[in-house]
């Protein structure tokens, strides 16, 4: 009886403790889809809801969009960046071969998705390769197997920004 | 790597996920109240679709509403899965298949793919088929499952088939009461299965260059031309591509994040792939059918006035003004709204149907995308919705039949014409839900109806009772730009591999295409396939690289097909073979179009006849009719340099095969007595 007795007054705590922490929207630095000083962002990969962080130098797939043009599809995972509802994001997409920039591009007002209690997200967005320097298939060859750094920048509304560079090896195809 | 701290928002994430896991746990041990079954967890979910009552979810999906448990309830994830999903696709949950291709979910426990969408092919006898029997019969031979339309031209073009009809879809269709006499119809369809490793090593043993160009185009067709239409999903990854398959891939619609926005608390709305709310519509936007027509003929892009890109700096106008977001697996920027921001024209201005609020689905009802039980060779066989459908012909209006139901010349109901209040004919927009008057031309050149002297000399039938629209299409005249991409540089390389979208697995070669030139101000004229004179686009002029490996018996990086030649910098460059059907030096596809860029002011009359008698005027009308402008000449091997744009020899023999029958080059009559027009100043 005492076992069931103190089982109920912990889930009554629990839940009056998750009703008060619910409530405490005023903290946006507790809210990861609300913009803050310690915004963060990681690229990875995944499709239907998974995510998976890019390791180190992983390997990934340099997509051949369907009319031309080469890219690294990604997923962002954000946080303490306004996310979810209207909130609209800049995205700044770069990739640097050697230090040197191979392509850089904006994604302006992109919507970004908040995950409840995880942060916000954006699904699909392609960091591309300058087509000015990167359109034959020589081209693509001279990319399979190189190491390269995708640079993301995420923006928001408020100003708060977040940028990740991430290390990865292209492989062209399979 | 990001370090994670244990914050204030993990101890809520942590308590929530208490709560959360407690609910949900109530879910799977407390029976479902007798009136509530799926919609104890599914709370707040849309009724999909009016006639099936809310909580009698089993009668699409499948599964047991009387169970008490979510594993009692759900079709169970098939255990061979993650063996059908296999490798080549990125990380997924458990049992996620909004990626798979025909052949996985072909492979798949249908009862699964149905629990999944009720709309899919392989499910909708037992679902959709229950109350829209006429449609489903139909569906699954149309062009959009199929996608015939996109391999015959390719393998007829090349050679490869002496016939402009389909053998290869990318899905198994048979009609058993297939009437070979119904033009451009065949029997059956099997998939297209490009040689494997095995056969790829004792064809390029054989030393057979067509049988080489065979394979390459193959792979190059299954891997490129395999993403959309309604028998799988692929690619489903990135803004813009998301969609169902089958019927729900137009009747469901996803918005460019494919995410929920609707009240079922258990659907995810922060990632995609789900339609904007559970809810089967007819309502269906532009946007969706884009999710596929941003490809082919890009009807879905020009519709809505925008041009693609992804061409180099040089051929991108100065002030041209890109769109800055990601779109159907492009980088942001690589499609454009308008050529020339510094001005107050539009250059590449939407359809203006689109732009008075009307969507595809306004027009296209009914047999145009369901098809009629037949398989066709191509759309164009199978959408037969003309212009005058709607709007009449220059002598007589349309009107409607003794039922009051306004029909194509076909016989089709359109059930979106009315007889408005004032007496005129309206099309109530399915997605606007608007009146939208439609003009009837030959009210309009009648006694009051306001033409112009230009449009009744253009239009109204002359003294001999003869009018240009008994010669030409409306949309040769009313089509606001069009835009030809020249020279598709396409590699197939054996040192690689890549996915086939046909099967969802890899396969040997990887096949990469780009083109090399575009124009939007070109007007190329040919005959369409009513006989009537129509607007042209250059269309497949793929010039084909085939680079071997060892694997399978070559030298890597040997050229099977192609020719190295100097780059003029000092290096050396790879020049494609054109296709040489019937010894033509270079087989180029051409194709009538309506680009759907419908525009109020016509063309002048002065893009088709010669403004003056000079040599120059005629040199460029001459281009109209496809003997060539110059503007785009493309490096041949081996050769002379092919005009892009250039479908005639000087004489007027033709330079290439047309891949829809009925179609060519404007009549030399004809032709002649356009050419021989010199209008006055």
């Amino acid at each position: 009886m005492h076992i069931l007795m103190g089982g109920r007054l912990l889930c009554a705590v629990v839940l009056i403790v998750s009703q008060v922490a619910a409530c405490d929207g005023d903290d946006p630095a507790s809210d990861p889809c609300a913009s803050g000083a310690d915004a963060a962002i990681v690229l990875g990969k995944g499709v239907g809801g998974a995510f998976t962080p890019y390791e180190d130098g992983e390997s990934v797939q340099l997509d051949v969009a369907p009319q031309g043009g080469f890219g690294v599809t990604v997923v962002i995972s954000t946080e303490a960046l306004a996310a979810g509802g209207d909130n609209l994001v800049d995205i700044q997409m770069d990739v640097e071969v050697d230090g040197s920039t191979a392509g850089a591009f904006l994604l302006e007002d992109a919507a970004l998705l908040c995950e409840p209690s995880v942060g916000g997200r954006f699904d699909g967005a392609v960091v591309g390769f300058d087509p000015n320097q990167y359109s034959s298939f020589d081209d693509l060859l001279d990319l399979n197997g190189q190491r390269v750094d995708l640079v993301v920048s995420v923006t928001d509304a408020d100003g708060a920004s977040a940028t990740a560079r991430q290390s990865v090896t292209l492989d062209v195809g399979s | 790597m990001r370090h994670r701290t244990f914050t204030a928002s993990r101890i809520r994430a942590a308590l929530g996920a208490c709560v959360f896991i407690s609910l949900v746990a109530s879910c799977e041990r407390k029976p479902p109240p007798a009136a509530a079954g799926c919609l104890t967890c599914h709370q707040g979910i849309e009724q999909a679709h009016g006639p099936i009552p809310p909580d009698e979810c089993v009668v699409c999906h499948g599964g047991d509403a009387s169970a008490n448990t979510k594993q009692g309830a759900h079709v169970p994830v098939p255990m061979d899965w993650a063996e059908i999903r296999g490798t080549g696709l990125p990380p997924a949950p458990h049992g996620f298949i909004r990626d798979f291709a025909p052949d996985q979910l072909d492979r798949l426990d249908p009862d699964y793919v149905r629990f999944i969408n009720p709309g899919d092919i392989r499910a909708v006898e037992q679902t959709c088929g229950s109350c829209h029997p006429d449609q489903v019969a139909t569906m699954p031979t149309s062009v959009m499952v199929t996608n015939a339309g996109h391999y015959f031209p390719t393998l007829y073009l090349a050679g490869i088939q002496d016939d402009r009809l389909a053998t290869v879809g990318s899905y198994a269709a048979e009609d058993p009461d297939c009437d070979p006499s119904v033009p451009g119809s065949v029997c059956a369809l099997r998939p297209l299965q490009p040689p494997g490793a095995e056969e790829i090593t004792q064809i390029i043993a054989s030393g057979d260059q067509a049988a080489v160009e065979q394979l390459a185009y193959e792979h190059y067709l299954a891997k490129n031309c395999n993403t959309c239409h309604q028998a799988g999903y692929p690619r489903n990854n990135s803004p813009g591509l998301y969609r169902s398959s089958g019927c729900t891939s137009c009747h469901m619609v996803y918005d460019k994040l494919g995410t929920y926005a609707g009240s079922d608390p258990t659907i995810p709305k922060s990632s995609p792939v789900h339609p904007i709310r559970h809810e089967i519509t007819a309502a269906i936007p532009s946007e969706q059918c884009a999710t596929c027509h941003f490809q082919g003929a890009r009807i879905g892009l020009a519709f809505r006035g925008i041009r693609e890109g992804g061409f180099k700096e040089d051929q991108t106008p100065p002030n041209a003004v890109a769109i800055q977001d990601t779109l159907y697996g492009h980088s942001p920027g690589y499609y454009f709204s308008d050529e020339d921001s510094s001005n107050d024209i539009d250059e590449t201005p939407p359809d203006l149907h689109y732009a008075a609020g009307m969507h595809c689905s306004d027009c296209h009802v009914g047999s145009d995308v369901h098809g009629d039980g037949r398989i066709y060779s191509s759309s164009k066989l199978q959408v037969d919705l003309r212009c005058e459908d709607c709007h009449g012909t220059v002598r007589d209006p349309i009107r409607p039949d003794d039922d009051g139901v306004f029909r194509t010349a076909s016989g089709r109901a359109l059930s979106q014409l009315s007889v408005g209040s004032d007496g005129g004919v309206v099309l109530t927009g399915r997605v606007d839900g608007a009146a939208h008057p439609v003009a009837q031309v030959a009210d309009l050149l009648g006694e009051g109806g306001g033409a112009s002297a230009a449009m009744h000399a253009a239009m109204a039938p002359d003294a001999a009772g003869w009018s240009h629209t008994d010669a030409l299409t409306c949309d040769t005249c009313h089509t606001s730009w069009a835009q030809q991409c020249v020279g598709c540089h396409v590699t197939y390389d054996l040192r690689l591999e890549q996915v086939d979208y046909q099967t969802g697995t890899t396969s040997p070669g990887l096949t990469q295409g780009g083109r090399s030139m575009f124009s939007i101000s070109d007007v190329l004229l040919g005959t369409g396939q009513d006989g009537r004179v129509q607007g042209v686009m250059a269309s497949q002029q793929v010039q084909m690289t085939v680079v071997g490996s060892s694997l399978y018996g070559s030298v890597d990086g040997e050229i099977l097909q192609g020719e190295t030649v100097d780059d003029g910098a000092g290096g050396t460059r790879v020049l494609g073979e054109f296709r040489h059907r019937n010894g033509l030096e270079a087989n180029n596809g051409f194709a009538p179009i309506f680009s759907h860029t419908t525009t109020r002011e016509p063309r002048g009359c002065d893009v088709c006849h010669r403004r003056d008698d000079s040599d120059e005027e005629l040199a460029r009308v001459r281009g109209v009719y496809g003997f060539g402008t110059g503007e785009f000449m493309l490096d041949a091997p081996g050769g002379q340099p092919v005009d892009g744009l250039q479908f005639l020899a000087d004489d007027g023999t033709a330079l290439t095969t047309w891949v829809h029958e009925g179609t060519g080059p404007v009549e030399p009559e004809a032709r002649q007595r356009a050419l021989d027009v010199v209008l006055s100043p």
